[in-house]
């Protein structure tokens, strides 16, 4: 019973949690109807017109239930027989439905007594407690959490013992083998048909959904080249974001009207590139041959350092940002007239180069000299140094190419949103692209694809719950690195290193 | 051990022979740079001062001591959060990133009590009392913050590879500044100061001190003795240096090595819960990403002073503090760039003296 107690303790807490950051009154403005619309591309004003702002709590009792049974079969998978098993699993999630329950009992309580709850816990007003109650006196609306709770509990346990009967038989079933050739081939064509697809998409999915592919791509980029430093080279760096910065500054400055540059945006897209990767080098150089955590902290800090400059500096025109950043042009040879990149569709395509040709460098330089150098590294350094590699050499080439790569990126970014703003550039945009690295997988480039789209692309449709993007993201790193450090899509070679001792393990035991 | 140095030298002293390079190559371009660096802000001081002499304009000696004054106060604070990062890095070889964050949890609970003293009016009657209870909420929260991030975030991750701690650690940092602004709201919490920690105290000479500047540096020195006498003399602080030195035989000898982690992180996490209040009755205001910029800094303390090392992180804070609080003075720069000085000074220590003022020369474990 212990383990169930532990379990149902642990529910209890995630709910209150749940409860207190507001997920049962931000989440009502989700709805089914209002993720549809935007899905179709209508904006947040559209659908506010279309869609009654009446409370409609569905998704977070969903959440709960889901919760419910979620951990109902959790507990009954820790147990042996099915009579244990849904004891354990009714038990669990009565615990936890009493402690919400207590807790709703209080704050009502609080409320009654003229004490203002709100105060302390921004989202527990008094509309809400009354909700969670399920509009009934308070004792009656604890006494339903308690029950419900272990309702859904039971039939969690009882959907994972019929999961598990069926994958039993499944397992008997299922033959072994490899299959790898035909899986490599059929990898290769769902490729080029995602590509094809990409290639073609800007003609038919509508201006909405443009922008978002061009966003996620652009999340792509940045992925990209922090894989480099994090997943081949397997150095922190959290101040991406610096170098985004720095690429997409030098692109305005010597493109925007204001400055005396105004430069064609391709002349200037390689120094927008280049000064990053200086920058990279510049601040490499201290902290490289020193252990990866002072890299850690020093990018951290650099990379809020750069904001505030940029914010108090009126070379960069301070908070105000820089207007009008030049857009890439193209000269039709024939006609010899410059296009201009008017809308995000072309933008779109510079986006989709950009990654194939990130990508391509990434793969084949992952496969040379330098990237076995950085997976030696990586591994042992010392080892790699007895080896005769230059660990700092190869540190460095792998800062400033991740750091060149930032630049590309912001150097678009810049182009693509026409004004900057010192704010744009925030450690969100580190943590963005450092998780989306390793949801993916560390070292994977499907990985980074895979990663930006549900990272970058999710939240678009989840318009409504925007503010708890930052909260999930980092929850979402903790919980990959004690689960699966290794990502969605792993690269071979990072599983085996991240699954080392385990399999040390397993030999010690099976010996 | 003995075995392990006599490796570690033979594996420098053979790098050492694989690197014999040219002149050129062999000089330190980085510290020469740095050097120059060093110079040209040494330089500008002395402009600076020149400046204002012809002008006539040098500032009072009053100006200067309110300045040391400041940078004494936010000295305290960095110290103590840096003893925080320096107990937990001699003892796991990591960066606690959330430890900034726990120090902002204890600050809000601290908030909270003073909150509920102040419109119960039991402020007027017992400010002392109040103060204390302040301070005792901000450190136990903190302290359980602290223990649980280990329990649930580190703990599991003690043999992994080390990125993946590191990892952890950022996630769980930006997860406290991001579940602090959903739960208790973005806007700024004001802490009200009891009347005994309003007002200025003036020192002989006519040097006015904020009291809250002077309760902070009296307490925050209180604290680091305290810890030191804990860390030095007791038990426990036996059992925390064994484990520092070598976890597997300090295991060995009978030292319970995860109970030992937990106390290190109970008591960083409690100084940092001390630091957060005083902060918060310095400052008068506290939010949700209160913990970023003091986090680093603290750890720059750390690492100037020695990282590991405890007398060091004590000095480190210090000394940072003072630089931050004279800096854009003497270098006649705008003040929004004071959070600029800590981090050059962060990198200029790692490119002069990695193992910072107080600390030996590492091992290449520890570097």
């Amino acid at each position: 019973m212990q383990p169930a107690i532990r379990t149902g303790l642990i529910t209890g807490l995630v709910l209150l949690f749940f409860i207190l950051i507001g997920v049962y009154s931000t989440f009502e403005a989700l709805t089914v109807s209002g993720i549809w619309l935007t899905i179709q591309g209508a904006t947040a004003s559209e659908i506010a017109a279309q869609v009654p702002t009446s409370t409609n709590p569905q998704f977070s009792r969903i959440l709960t239930a889901l919760t419910a049974l979620l951990v109902g079969a959790l507990a009954a998978r820790q147990t042996t027989s099915i009579g244990k098993g849904l004891a354990s699993a009714a038990l669990a999630n009565a615990i936890a439905g009493a402690m919400c329950g207590v807790f709703l009992l209080l704050a009502n309580a609080l409320y009654g007594a003229n004490f203002n709850l709100a105060f302390v816990f921004e989202k527990i007003k008094e509309p809400t407690v009354k909700a969670l109650l399920f509009g009934q006196p308070a004792l009656v609306g604890a006494a339903i959490w308690l029950g419900l709770m272990t309702v859904l509990g039971l039939v969690g346990a009882l959907l994972w013992f019929g999961w598990r009967a069926l994958n039993l038989r499944q397992r008997m079933a299922r033959p072994s083998g490899s299959v790898s050739t035909r899986s490599n081939q059929l990898q290769l064509a769902i490729l080029i048909a995602a590509g094809l697809f990409l290639f073609l998409a800007p003609l038919f999915i509508g201006v909405y959904w443009n922008q978002v592919l061009g966003s996620i791509g652009l999340y792509v980029l940045l992925g990209l080249g922090l894989n480099i430093v994090v997943g081949f080279a397997g150095l922190l760096d959290l101040g991406y974001v610096g170098f985004f910065a720095i690429g997409a500054y030098t692109i305005a400055v010597f493109t925007a009207p204001g400055y005396p540059f105004q430069w064609n945006f391709w002349i200037a897209l390689p120094v927008a590139m280049i000064a990053a990767a200086i920058a990279g080098a510049l601040l490499g150089i201290p902290v490289l041959r020193l252990r990866g955590d002072y890299l850690a902290i020093v990018t951290l800090g650099f990379g809020e350092i750069i904001r505030i400059i940029l914010k108090f500096n009126p070379l960069t025109g301070g908070p105000q940002g820089v207007l009008n950043v030049g857009a890439p042009t193209f000269m039709i040879p024939l006609i010899k007239v410059p296009v201009g990149f008017g809308s995000s569709t072309p933008f779109w395509y510079l986006i989709f180069f950009a990654c194939i040709i990130v990508a391509f460098i990434a793969i084949r330089l992952n496969d040379s000299r330098t990237g076995r150098a950085w997976t030696a590294m990586r591994e042992d350094e010392d080892a790699s140094e007895a080896m005769g590699i230059d660990t700092t050499r190869a540190k460095l080439l792998a800062f400033g190419a991740g750091a060149f790569f930032a630049g590309l990126g912001g150097a678009i970014y810049a182009s693509r949103q026409q004004h900057i703003f010192p704010d744009d550039f925030t450690l969100l945009v580190s943590i963005n692209a450092l998780a989306l690295i390793i949801i993916g997988g560390l070292g994977s480039i499907p990985g980074v694809i895979i990663g930006s789209v549900v990272l970058i692309g999710l939240p678009e449709v989840l318009r409504p719950i925007a503010d708890y993007r930052l909260l999930a993201y980092s929850a979402l790193l903790v919980v990959m690195m004690l689960v699966r450090p290794e990502g969605l899509i792993p690269s071979a070679r990072r599983q085996r290193e991240f699954h080392e001792r385990d399999q040390e393990l397993e030999a010690i035991e099976s010996t | 051990m003995s075995t392990a140095t006599e490796t570690e030298h033979g594996t420098t002293s053979l790098v050492a022979m694989a690197k014999q390079r040219p002149l050129y190559a062999r000089v330190n371009w980085v510290a020469v740079v740095a050097s120059i660096f060093v110079l040209l802000l040494i330089l500008r001081m002395i402009q600076v001062q020149v400046n204002l002499a012809q002008a006539g304009k040098l500032y009072s000696l009053n100006f200067w001591g309110l300045q040391i004054g400041n940078g004494l106060t936010l000295g305290g604070v960095y110290a103590l959060i840096a003893l925080g990062y320096t107990l937990v890095y001699g003892i796991l070889f990591m960066i606690n990133f959330a430890h900034g964050d726990v120090m902002m949890f204890g600050a809000y609970a601290g908030f909270f009590v003073l909150a509920a003293s102040d419109a119960t009016g039991f402020t007027k009657s017992n400010q002392i009392l109040t103060i204390a209870l302040v301070f005792a909420a901000g450190m136990i929260i903190a302290m359980l913050m602290g223990v649980g991030l280990e329990r649930i975030a580190y703990r599991p991750l003690r043999a992994a590879p080390r990125l993946v701690p590191l990892i952890t650690a950022i996630g769980a940092s930006v997860f406290l500044e991001e579940a602090a602004r959903l739960i208790f709201g973005a806007p700024i919490r004001v802490y009200t100061k009891p009347p005994i920690l309003q007002g200025a105290i003036i020192f002989p000479g006519g040097i006015p001190m904020p009291v809250t500047g002077a309760f902070v540096i009296v307490a925050s020195v209180i604290m680091m003795i305290a810890l030191y006498w804990l860390v030095q003399r007791t038990k426990t602080g036996r059992a925390m240096r064994a484990v520092a030195t070598n976890k597997e035989a300090a295991a060995l000898m009978g030292v319970s090595v995860d109970r030992v982690i937990v106390v290190t992180f109970a008591i960083g996490s409690v100084l940092a819960g001390a630091a957060g209040v005083m902060l918060g009755f310095h400052n008068s205001q506290i939010n949700s990403t209160m913990g970023f910029f003091p986090g680093i800094k603290a750890f720059t303390a750390a690492v100037l002073g020695g990282i590991g090392n405890i007398p060091g992180a004590m000095l480190g804070g210090f000394i940072l503090g003072l630089a931050e609080a004279l800096g854009p003075t003497l270098l006649d720069i705008p003040s929004q760039y004071k959070d600029v000085i800590a981090f050059t000074l962060l990198v200029l220590v790692l490119i002069f003296r990695p193992q910072g003022i107080l600390g030996e020369s590492l091992g290449a474990e520890k570097a």
